[in-house]
């Protein structure tokens, strides 16, 4: 065992192995940078160009590529709001926060170092549970799954800030949400208003980009300063200060690598839902939790620690069963196999040193790319003191990309804007938006595991199986510290603060009512299908129509006492024209597409945009376009290799 | 009739020009094609399609680049409705598909293009291979045990899918006891499920087979194989597949248990959704209209790889088997064979799936 680790070494320390391992760092931070692209997209594009190598050399390029997109992923999320890909969708709770107090340095301090010692633990993992492996995975059958995804609903309530109510509904939301096209059982589309586009479902990451990207995007138009609300002189904690916050929580640490390498060694929940179960976990279990969502500095440990120690989990069945977890792991086993390695047995015992580098593999990318970050750290905060009018076209660049991805269909920048909407009216009315996307997220996976174990086992005799009675447990418990901690928050602050920025009555009730009506319209058409089409959605909805009447009742509450107060109504006008404003670009720009394509519409709307709102000179508009034209061309076009719209005039 | 002469000797002159005339640049030449897959990236067809990808330009006069994307969802539909729809018949665009033939056969009412009237260049084909878990139902070896089993649990992935289809018309057939488990998301939940033993039965490309099934259950003991599907030709003949060989065929299995061949409405509505889809697991076309000089140089390029050492070699170390390639007119054949099955032959199908 000692030699294969050993002889795993030297293989990875071999040139050109170690070459092509540094290569894919380089790309993987890239890949996990720009919001849209992930180390999935990274890697479909990658593995064509590892034909031709030697095994090490192509498993180093790929391996390298995958460890750390969840590292350079924070970026986005702590600087902009926006998750840089699916995992690190709960750093932005704290993080973001963290960015507008002027903190960012400090949460990439924090963030990449948690990112290294949760990549190289969960590599340690991934090499300790090589013997144990089997009776783990093998004890998980969709009976387990289902208890799993009820306990990431559980974790709901804390992730749903003062508002567990609130958050329910956004979760119930979200999990309708995720029944939109095909059953999984049955060969009925569901909710698919008659497109095509809608059949596969409502793709993740439009829905994400909509729901948290536009909103904050809208606030730093609105603004108009700079992300960070302190001047930068003021800004006294820096990287330093991060990484000593992250040694300081080595205990959170320790306990979140666990989370992210079993979350991880699960096949099927994986990325989008480790960083929420992280981050739960953290709030769960921290004394003093009030400053969670409001810039806790182990609100972006937690799940940055958790996500890179996912990576050395997903490995585990890949390697030792040929069962990929992931699609990106789906990807690693195709570069696998056309190696000539088969997973299986084998991995463990005849191809036990290289089983062994790709653990080495994983556990140098991780601190490589934590590290080359760290150096770079400083320079990327600048951007929170950059004028939001500047920022703002190229985000929209990447955003629009990053959603068209999905499918490559005008749809999905049609989802993007609906959910920009719906969740600017979230945000502005206090609505949390995470539970709807890890409703959206858990949804298909419970529906299917529900429905296998029905038909798998008689009746409820599953629920006695010993691993759900524990989930069981642990799901209870979530229950009720959600319920007591809200009851804690409520004795001690007497305004709720529901989530950042102010809470606008008008706009609670509104988006109350809108959660009403999609409930409604949700639940109508469950009872004419049958049963194993119609009956989860129906149970969804009946809950979600309960619990949004009280939610429409509380907010009907919440106007009359301020009517009584004397308090404005509808603090947020002069916000909603800024939206409103912001929406009509976006529209202008979907219609010089369809016009005239993206090559031609992206680059015009940042130099437009940049010289019309951002009072710069043409010659900096110009600049921009040729920037972005550049990026569409060369990376899009040719490396992502995106089909374009087909516009009228250039079809 | 000098009119006549004239036009033909004029078409003979253009013919014989555009052949022989060696100045004359390729369709190709200076051109980029764009790959276009209907599957995820990282699935089966992905890879295969990466694979074919790397290969087909060469062979191609002009030697145009090759770009793949990817044009999920729906099961494979929403590619289908892009190349009929949207996609240019330029000769640019080129599908690699795993083509929804089933969902054509069944009316699926997303499908909203008619799959022959595309332009087919060929495809690859692959069998489906049946194992069994050893402790299922009581204790199985082998097929021959099958009918006097205890009911066992039978995994597929959707109802209406070929493999599903197959998988169940099977034991069917066989009159084995077994219960029907639909719904796992791809092979790898499926072969998770059965290592759980979660459910007992099910079956797999060739690709799964030799890849995942056969390390992890048949040669650890833990799963039999029974038995593959084999192609039949225009008189029901059943065509072996070498790469096979020491697998009994289902038809061979039957014939052992029964004393005689299969036969019968459900039978043949097997034969028939086995015969297209082993022969198109994958397929690729374009879109109809595309110029014949583009449909001629594409056709010819995949007659050319059974003869590309460097693909066999890279096919053959993915799926541990030889490349069945089978050529445009077979192909045609298959997509125009399952536009003329009888209207009844539909109804066992859609009366097996419990439909109207």
């Amino acid at each position: 065992m000692f030699d294969a680790a050993l002889n795993g070494l030297a293989a990875v320390a071999a040139w050109p192995a170690i070459g092509y391992l540094f290569l894919g760092v380089l790309l993987g931070l890239w890949f996990g940078a720009v919001p849209g692209l992930s180390g999935l997209v990274g890697m479909a594009i990658l593995v064509p160009f590892t034909f031709a190598m030697e095994p090490a050399s192509a498993l180093a390029f790929l391996l390298g590529t995958f460890a750390v997109t969840t590292t350079s992923d924070t970026i986005a999320s702590v600087l902009l709001g926006i998750p840089g890909t699916a995992a690190s969708q709960a750093t932005i709770l704290d993080g973001y926060p963290m960015a507008m107090k002027g903190e960012a340095s400090r949460a990439f301090g924090a963030a990449f170092t948690a990112s290294a010692i949760g990549g190289l633990l969960g590599a340690v993992v991934l090499g300790l549970s090589i013997p144990l492996v089997q009776p783990l995975i093998l004890s998980f059958t969709q009976a387990e799954f289902f208890m799993l995804t009820l306990l990431g609903l559980a974790m709901v309530g804390a992730l749903s800030g003062n508002s567990v109510l609130l958050g329910l509904i956004a979760a119930l939301i979200g999990l309708g949400l995720s029944y939109v096209g095909y059953s999984e059982n049955g060969a009925l589309p569901r909710y698919w208003l008659g497109a095509t586009y809608l059949l596969e479902g409502l793709p993740l990451i439009p829905v994400v980009l909509g729901l948290f990207a536009l909103p904050e995007l809208i606030d730093l138009a609105a603004r108009g300063g700079t992300l960070s609300s302190v001047p930068k002189e003021r800004v006294s904690s820096g990287i330093t200060t991060g990484i000593a916050d992250a040694l300081r929580n080595w205990w959170l640490m320790l306990r979140t690598t666990a989370i992210g390498a079993y979350v991880g060694m699960l096949p099927g929940l994986g990325g989008s839902i480790v960083d929420w179960v992280a981050y739960g976990h953290a709030v769960q279990s921290s004394k003093e939790n009030e400053g969670f969502g409001k810039g806790d500095v182990r609100g972006v440990i937690a799940p940055e620690t958790a996500n890179n120690a996912m990576k050395g989990g997903a490995l585990i069945p890949t390697i030792a069963f040929g069962i990929p977890g992931s699609a990106a792991m789906a990807i690693l086993m195709g570069a696998l196999l056309i190696q000539g390695m088969t997973p299986g047995p084998d991995m463990l015992t005849t191809r036990l040193d290289f089983t062994f580098s790709l653990v080495w593999m994983l556990a140098i990318a991780n601190v490589a790319g934590a590290l080359l970050l760290l150096l770079l750290a400083r320079h990327i905060a600048k951007v929170t003191f950059i004028r939001g009018h500047l920022l703002v076209p190229v985000i929209v660049v990447f955003v629009f990309m990053g959603s068209w991805l999905a499918n490559n269909s005008i749809g999905d920048w049609v989802v993007l804007l609906v959910f920009g909407s719906v969740g600017y009216l979230m945000k502005r009315g206090g609505v949390p938006r995470p539970p709807m996307v890890l409703g959206l997220v858990i949804g298909p996976i419970m529906e299917n595991a529900l429905f296998i174990t029905n038909s798998v086992h008689d009746g409820l005799e599953w629920l006695a199986r010993p691993i759900c009675l524990v989930i069981a447990v642990l799901i209870a418990a979530s229950i009720v510290f959600a319920f007591l901690r809200q009851r804690r928050m409520r004795t001690q602050t007497k305004a709720p603060v529901r989530e950042r920025g102010a809470v606008d009555p008008t706009a609670s009730l509104l988006a109350a009512g809108l959660l009403l009506a999609a409930s409604i319209w949700g639940l109508a058409p469950t009872f004419n299908w049958p049963a194993d089409v119609g009956q989860i959605p129906m149970l969804t909805f009946i809950l979600a129509v309960g619990l949004s009447l009280i939610g429409v009742w509380h907010s009907v509450r919440a106007i009359r006492q301020a009517g009584a107060d004397g308090s404005d109504l509808f603090p947020s006008r002069p916000e909603w024209g800024h939206a409103g404003h912001l929406l009509l670009w976006w529209l202008a720009l979907v219609g010089i597409t369809v016009a005239a394509g993206q090559l031609i519409a992206l680059p015009a709307f940042a130099a437009l945009y940049v010289i019309v709102k951002g009072r710069q000179a043409w010659w900096t508009g110009a600049l921009y376009a040729v920037g972005a034209w550049v990026l569409l061309y060369g990376v899009f076009e040719h490396i992502v290799g995106v089909l374009w719209y087909p516009s009228l005039l250039f079809h | 009739m000098p009119r006549l002469a004239a036009i033909v000797l004029g078409g003979w002159l253009v013919a014989l020009t555009s052949v022989a005339n060696p100045t004359e640049v390729p369709f190709y030449q200076g051109k980029r094609i764009t790959f276009l897959i209907n599957f995820t990236a990282g699935g089966p067809t992905d890879i295969e399609g990466r694979i074919v990808a790397r290969h087909l330009g060469k062979h191609i006069p002009g030697n145009p680049r090759i770009v793949v994307r990817n044009m999920p969802g729906a099961g494979g539909i929403a590619g289908t409705n892009y190349m009929g729809q949207v996609a240019k018949p330029d000769g640019l665009t080129v599908a690699f598909f795993g083509p929804p033939l089933t969902q054509q056969l069944l009316q699926d009412s997303g499908l909203r293009v008619d799959l022959s009237e595309f332009v087919w260049l060929g495809g690859i084909g692959q069998p489906l291979v049946c194992f069994i878990r050893k402790d299922a139902g009581g204790g199985i070896e082998d097929a021959q045990s099958l009918p006097g089993l205890d009911e066992f649990k039978a995994a597929g992935i959707r109802p209406t899918t070929s493999l599903d289809l197959r998988l169940r018309m099977a034991l069917d057939l066989l009159g084995a006891k077994y219960r029907y488990v639909s719904g796992y998301r791809g092979t790898a939940n499926l072969v998770a499920g059965i290592m759980q033993n979660e459910v007992q039965y099910s079956c797999g490309t060739i690709l799964t087979f030799h890849q995942i099934i056969e390390p992890n259950l048949i040669r650890p003991g833990v799963a039999a194989t029974l038995w593959y599907f084999p192609v039949t030709d225009a008189d029901g003949q059943q065509v072996p597949d070498p790469r096979l060989k020491g697998i009994p065929t289902f038809i061979d299995v039957y014939e052992s248990l029964k004393g005689r061949k299969p036969e019968g409405p459900l039978y043949e509505a097997m034969r028939l959704i086995n015969n297209y889809s082993v022969a198109m697991q994958r397929a690729s076309f374009v879109p109809a209209g595309t110029p014949s000089e583009a449909v001629g140089a594409l056709r010819r390029a995949w007659e050319a790889l059974p003869q590309d050492e460097g693909f066999v070699a890279e096919y053959t170390r993915l799926v541990k088997a030889p490349p069945d390639l089978v050529q445009a007119t077979a192909v045609q054949a298959h997509v125009a064979a399952v536009r003329g099955i009888a209207p009844d032959t539909v109804a066992v199908i859609k009366q097996f799936l419990g439909g109207p």
